[in-house]
């Protein structure tokens, strides 16, 4: 197989594996995962704002996903982990699966992207991006997008620091699209330069 | 001047409301609407001449009629349209991705009758009619300009997208009027049993709904 290939492959696999995932520990808050590989099987890491309902009780659940995750999806002796997110405010898929639950609960878009935001913001975030798309008030379907701060859009830093996450929301009209992005407060774009000052004690012993 | 037919497809809501005024406002007395139920004759006459047949099983002669559809395979042009011509629209507020039920609901109920398309994008009603007035004006298909998926500010931290092409006119797009307004009411909301505050604790993950 060209090595090419083999990346895609792994890459539809990851992708499978995480839209599983996302469906099965929806109430877990689930908010990404890893997969390494090692010599003696493969690592997984799955990042959760509650790390008890991944494990389950007495383990029960975390066996089960290690058994679907070698059978359905061919990992080699895979080992789960689970990490908790420690700042969930920040974690773009934990906070769209929270807008498609509160969307589901039937609040309002608005109020609900609105609370999303100001929550994100007043954690320190430089920046969200939100856009809910489908039939929000019926008839032709549209989209809105809501924003605060600063977000990058384009490049490395659009790619490496922005964390991004999709949800849907089933409601009796249809489905609704939920997009959230988030540009975190330590995200550092490279044009930010921090100059430091040259230490005094050089000039003395230059003397 | 040509007529231009619309076939009623859907209930009256606010937004069709609007739609039909704008595309009433281009077509003056040439409009008509068909497949019009009892309850809503009196509504739509307000716009133009009102018949509670479809266009489907109409005894005109066939010739006469041009269907918009956006698959048909040739596209309509100022020589397809004579002075008793007669075009027909489907009243349909369109998915984001078209279903093509312009197709399920006209063309494919009517035999040997003329198909034509006004282009790639899909249009609202009033686009639809509008672009159709101007190239029964004498304008080409390529001449029409558009806007697609046009975005409006809504307050300064939100906005919407449509998801379909508006026709521009002299370089400024014809945005239904009333549209942004209808748009802005209904993103207002009244009460609600959840509060605000209850979302706020909600999203920093302090508790459940």
């Amino acid at each position: 197989m060209a090595i090419e290939r083999y990346f895609i492959k792994e890459g539809i696999k990851e992708m499978l594996i995480d839209e599983y995932l996302e469906k099965e520990l929806r109430r877990a808050g689930y908010g990404g995962l890893d997969i390494k590989k090692t010599p003696l099987g493969t690592k997984v890491v799955i990042f959760a704002e509650r790390p008890g309902f991944v494990i389950g009780r007495g383990g029960r659940k975390i066996r089960e996903l290690t058994r679907i995750l070698e059978r359905r999806f061919n990992l080699e002796n895979p080992q789960i982990e689970v990490e908790e997110i420690k700042n969930s405010y920040f974690n773009a898929k934990v906070q769209a699966t929270r807008l498609a639950q509160a969307l589901e609960r039937g609040v309002h878009f608005r109020r609900a992207a609105y609370a999303a935001i100001r929550a994100i913001m007043n954690n320190g975030a430089r920046g969200v991006e939100i856009r809910i798309s489908g039939k929000l008030t019926g008839e032709r379907a549209k989209s809105v997008r809501f924003y605060q701060g600063y977000i990058a859009k384009v490049g490395n830093p659009a790619e490496t620091l922005v964390s991004r996450g999709y949800a849907q929301a089933l409601l009796k009209l249809g489905v609704l699209g939920v997009k959230v992005s988030i540009m975190p407060p330590d995200a550092r774009l490279p044009d930010e330069i921090e100059i430091v000052e040259k230490p005094i004690e050089e000039e003395v012993s230059g003397q | 001047m040509p007529y231009l037919l619309i076939e009623h497809l859907e209930e009256i809501s606010e937004w069709l409301w609007l739609e039909y005024s704008h595309a009433a406002q281009w077509w003056k007395d040439k409009l008509i609407f068909t497949n019009v139920r009892e309850d809503e004759r009196e509504k739509l006459a307000k716009l133009g001449s009102v018949l509670s047949e479809t266009v489907t099983k109409f005894p005109f002669e066939c010739s006469k009629l041009i269907v918009l559809d956006l698959q048909a395979e040739e596209e309509l042009k100022p020589e397809d349209i004579e002075d008793d011509t007669i075009i027909v629209v489907g009243g349909i507020l369109g998915d984001a991705i078209p279903k093509g039920r312009t197709k399920e609901f006209i063309t494919s109920k009517m035999k040997g009758v003329k198909v034509r398309h006004i282009g790639k994008p899909q249009y609202s009603i009033d686009g639809a009619s509008i672009v159709t007035k101007l190239i029964a004006d004498g304008k080409r298909i390529e001449e029409i300009e558009y806007v697609e998926n046009p975005t409006i500010r809504l307050d300064n931290l939100s906005e919407i997208t449509l998801h379909y092409a508006v026709p521009k006119l002299n370089g400024k797009p014809l945005i239904t009027p009333g549209l942004i307004e209808l748009q802005k009411k209904e993103l207002g909301f009244g009460e609600e049993e959840i509060n605000d505050k209850e979302v706020l604790e909600f999203f920093e993950g302090k508790r459940e709904l």
